[in-house]
Formats: structure tokens, sequence, C-alpha cells
């Protein structure tokens, strides 16, 4: 194992300057090895451990890179910030479109990606992709409240378009590409509208059909900047917030007409 | 020169903004109407959620009704009296307001609501102001002069009070009523109201028309501060970085407006706002009946985390 370790190190700190790691901030350089390494045939290391958007935020790439002692497969599965989401349809009434449907969904991800080094059907039974939710079409939307005589699932279908087009679902699984027999790693993309929170990743190590090992990662997003001040005084000050907003509209309606003021 | 609005949660050119913003401001300014039901459907137009539009159109409406209204108030043309009373209806009519748009929010039907407002008070407003111009443009020489003080039912009303600025003695409780109306009306669509108050209170107050627009801006000011501050507590949709940018250019954009405004002739520039009024009421109108896109749409459970 002591060699695996000493390879991820290596391997991080050449990807590191391959990859252009710069649009990641320039503090967060320490690799986040998992600190109890015992005989897991499985390690796994992310570029950062947290990201800051501020207005600039364009989106940005996340290396994972990882070490095995077994051959095998390997899946990563990478999930955002979760939290309920209602889904509603409009329909055609009195000749308006009109929302009249809606379902809410328990603990929606914000965000979730795969990576596999293989097409997930040939790495593991479809029971097992199901069971440790491992596709995008395999994330468990639980239906909460319903008020629609129609199809839960065609909602689910809707969930999961508006957010593949909004880039925070990948349908398809980017590739795990293996350096040599037991190093590995991939890249996964971050659109400019990612929701901040806590992200977490399981690695999984997959030898004929079965989980041998498992780790996970975490990473953090959060906003940065003076944007990002006024949207979290504007909802955690609400009241202060109002009456700023109403002091600087009197302001500037005052000093605004001052040039045209006649005599 | 982009700006990440912190609560509409896009980027924007700021000098857009400013030019947006010096555009609705011309236009109020000429038309001598607040602009907020100008704004509030061209930021919806742009992008910017309904919710968002109507909590930061209430902030830039403050902001452009301070400097009519401190005009109006050194040539003495506002009643105090009435502008109170409008302003404590209007208060309470401004925080209900804005927690009706709450509920609907909660119900998923916010959009509609916001869009539906507008379009009928677009269309019905642009129509009669269209009616009027066209008429008064056929006969311009016969210039019908209305009684100066009519009785209505409205003077039968008890609580009645002497106001001094517009030598009448009327009751209490239409100024109230109608600040109170005005007031649910601003904080769900965004307006200050002008278009409906300076009627009303000319028609059915009787008040002096000299008095009536100073004294509807005073009203005008209070009910958009609360409706701001309702709105900023209750909905988290007052972007204060757009609300600054629009009401820069707005309040300057308004002081040429007037100027532009006193050269054309008062019928001719009552059709062309009527034009405008009908231009934005239709296109409201066409994207409530068209088949969207999509007819799915995904949003947290609780927008106010």
């Amino acid at each position: 194992m002591k060699r695996a370790l000493r390879l991820l190190g290596i391997a991080l700190a050449a990807g590191m300057v391959a990859a252009q790691v710069a649009p990641l901030a320039a503090a967060e350089t320490e690799p986040a090895v998992e600190p109890d390494v015992r005989d897991e045939p499985l390690l796994i290391a992310l570029s950062t451990q947290r990201i800051e958007i501020d207005s600039n935020f364009a989106g940005t790439s996340i290396l994972l890179f990882g070490a095995t002692d077994v051959a095998g497969d390997i899946v990563i599965a990478m999930r955002g910030p979760e939290e309920p989401v209602v889904v509603r349809r409009k329909r055609r009434s009195f000749g308006l479109w009109v929302n009249r449907e809606a379902i809410a969904f328990r603990n929606v991800p914000g965000y979730y990606a795969v990576a596999a080094s293989r097409p997930l059907e040939e790495i593991a039974p479809a029971e097992l992709l199901d069971q440790k939710q491992l596709g995008a079409d395999r994330v468990l939307l639980e239906a909460i409240w319903f008020d629609t005589s129609g199809d839960a699932d065609e909602f689910r279908t809707a969930l999961h378009r508006h957010r593949e087009q909004d880039a925070l679902y990948r349908p398809e699984p980017a590739p795990v590409e293996f350096i040599d027999e037991r190093l590995f790693r991939t890249t996964f993309e971050l659109p400019a509208n990612v929701p901040t929170g806590a992200y977490l990743f399981d690695a999984l190590l997959v030898v004929d059909g079965e989980v041998l090992s498992v780790r996970t990662a975490a990473l953090n997003i959060e906003k940065a900047g003076f944007s990002a001040d006024i949207h979290d005084f504007a909802f955690e000050d609400e009241a202060l917030y109002g009456i700023i907003a109403i002091a600087l509209a009197l302001v500037a309606g005052w000093v605004g007409s001052f040039p045209f003021r006649k005599g | 020169m982009e700006i990440y609005l912190p609560i509409a949660e896009l980027s924007a050119n700021w000098l857009i903004l400013l030019v947006l913003g010096g555009g609705v401001g011309l236009l109020s300014g000429m038309f001598g109407v607040g602009g907020g039901f100008l704004m509030t459907p061209l930021l919806i137009f742009l992008g910017v959620t309904p919710s968002v539009a109507v909590g930061t159109g209430t902030n830039l409406i403050i902001a452009s009704s301070v400097s009519g209204t401190m005009a109006h108030w050194r040539r003495g043309n506002v009643d105090f009296l009435i502008g109170a009373l409008i302003s404590a209806g209007g208060a309470g009519g401004a925080w209900l307001g804005a927690f009706l748009f709450k509920l609907l929010g909660e119900a998923g039907q916010i959009d509609l609501v916001v869009s539906l407002s507008y379009v009928v008070f677009l269309s019905i407003v642009g129509c009669l102001m269209a009616v009027e111009s066209v008429r008064a443009t056929m006969r311009r020489q016969r210039t019908a002069r209305r009684k100066a003080h009519h009785h209505t039912w409205v003077h039968g009303l008890p609580l009645k009070l002497r106001f001094r600025r517009s030598r009448l003695y009327v009751s209490a409780i239409p100024p109230f009523v109608l600040g109170f109306l005005m007031g649910i009306v601003a904080s769900i669509m965004g307006v200050g109201g002008g278009f409906f108050m300076v009627p009303a209170m000319i028609y059915l107050i009787g008040m002096p028309t000299a008095v009536v627009v100073g004294t509807s801006l005073l009203g005008i000011i209070v009910i958009s501060s609360v409706s701001c501050f309702a709105h900023a507590f209750n909905n988290n949709n007052v972007d204060i970085i757009l609300g600054l940018m629009l009401a820069v250019g707005a309040v300057i954009g308004a002081q040429y407006g007037t100027r532009i405004g006193g050269r054309i002739r008062a019928e001719h520039l009552r059709g062309l706002l009527a034009l405008m009024v009908l231009a934005v009421g239709g296109r409201l109108a066409y994207s409530l009946a068209v088949m969207p896109d999509d007819p799915f749409a995904v949003a947290p459970l609780w927008p106010n985390p």
C-alpha cells in the first residue's frame, strides 16, 4: 500500500501542474488524502476541498485521483447539496397556460455526475447500480406530495431534463482513465450555476460485479465576494436589509435631482 | 463591465442597466407617470424572475417618486393631510399585498397573477387613454369645462374632515380606502399606481388637479417604502444593486423627460403612452396565451432558506 500512496502523491503533483488548477483558489493546495489509511485496496484524493464562487466565476473542473491495489473497475459518483424540489406542470385553462399540477420531491441533489472506467452496465448488475444510485437516471427521486392525478414519472423525467439542460446532471458517465495499472484519474465539470453547499464523492472499486471497497471525499462550494455578502445579508437580516434598501432609494432619488434643481 | 446581481442571480452590464433606467425615466418624465408599470415587465422580459422584478420595482419607485414629490412640495402642491390618510391606508394594503404575494408564490401562481394583473390593468388604462386621446385630438377647440366641485355619494360618508390645501370638506374614508387598495396593487405589481390613484382622487374625492400629482406622489413614497420593506422581509426579492442602477438612470432620465414632455401636445403624448401601454400588455398577454416550450417548471420547495 505504501507504494500506491507514494505513486498517488506523485500523480497528484503532476496532475496539478498538467491540468491547470489555476482557476481553483491557490490557497487550497493540500490534497485531500484520507487520514485513516488502513489496508483498503482503494484510495482517492481531490485536487481541492473548497471552491469559491465570486462574481467572475464561469465554472470550473475538479480532478479526482486514486490508486487501487486490486485490478477492477472504478465508479465515482459526485452529488451536490440536496433540497426538496417542486415540479409544476402548466395546463391550458380559459385560454391561458397556468400551473395546474405539481409534485414535490424530497432530497433532490443539486448536482449529480458519475465517472466510470467502463460503461456502467458492464461493470455491475442493474440491482447494484440502482442500490448505489449510480448514473443520473438512477438518482432516487422520492415524491413527498402530489397535486396531480398524472404519472409521477413524467415529472421525474421533466426534473431530469431541466437539470441536464442546466448542465447540473450529467446523463453519460465521464471516463475514468488509468494512468498505469494502479493509478487512475477523472475530471468533473462544474458549470457556472453550480449550487453552493457540501458535495460528496463516493468511489467504488468493483470486481466481478461486487463492491470490494468504498471511499468517500468531500468538497465545499461557497460564494465569496461583495455580491455574496449582499445576498447573505438579504437572507439573514431581512429587516435591516429592507430598511437600507429604502434609505438608499430615498437618497438616490434626492441626490439624483440635484443637478436639475432650478434656482 | 459586468456586474453580478446578488438577488436576481444573474450577470448584467451596468451601463445597460443605467441606460434602461434612463429610458424608462425619460418616458415617465415625459408622460408624468411613475414608470413602474414599464420597468417591471421589461425586467421580466430580460429574464429577471417576476418575483424579483416586482420586489426591485418597489425599490426603484421610491427613488423616482422622491424627486417629483420635492418639486411639487416646493410649489406647495401637496396636501399633507390627504397624503397621510392615503399613506396610512396604503401601508396596510402594501403589507397585505406582499403577504398575498408570498402565499401566491408558495402556491406556484405568482408569475401568473403578476402577468395577468398587468394584462388587465394595462389594457384598461391603455384603452381609456387611447379613446381619450383620439377624442381630444378630434375636438380640440371645444374645451368642455367640468364643474369644479360636483357632489357624489362620496360626500355623504361620515368622518368628515376639513382639508385646507385641497379646499375640501369630505370624509376621511375614501382617501384611506383608496390608499389601501393602491397598496395591495403596488405590492403585487411592483408599481407606484399613480395611473390609478390620480383619476380616483380627481373624480372620486374631487381634489383640485393642481394638488393631485404631488399628493399622490407623497402617498406613493410611503406605499412603495412599506411595500419594499415587506417584500425584503417576507419574500427576499429586493435586489438593491439592480434597484440602485435603475434608479440612478431613471432619476436623471425623468428630468430630461419632463423637458421633452413640455414641448409635445398633451393629447399626442397621451396617445403615444396609450400605444406603449397596450404594446407591453399585449406582449404579456401573448406569453400567457401561447403554448410554452416546456410545460414543466422546477423550483425549490422552500424558496427562502
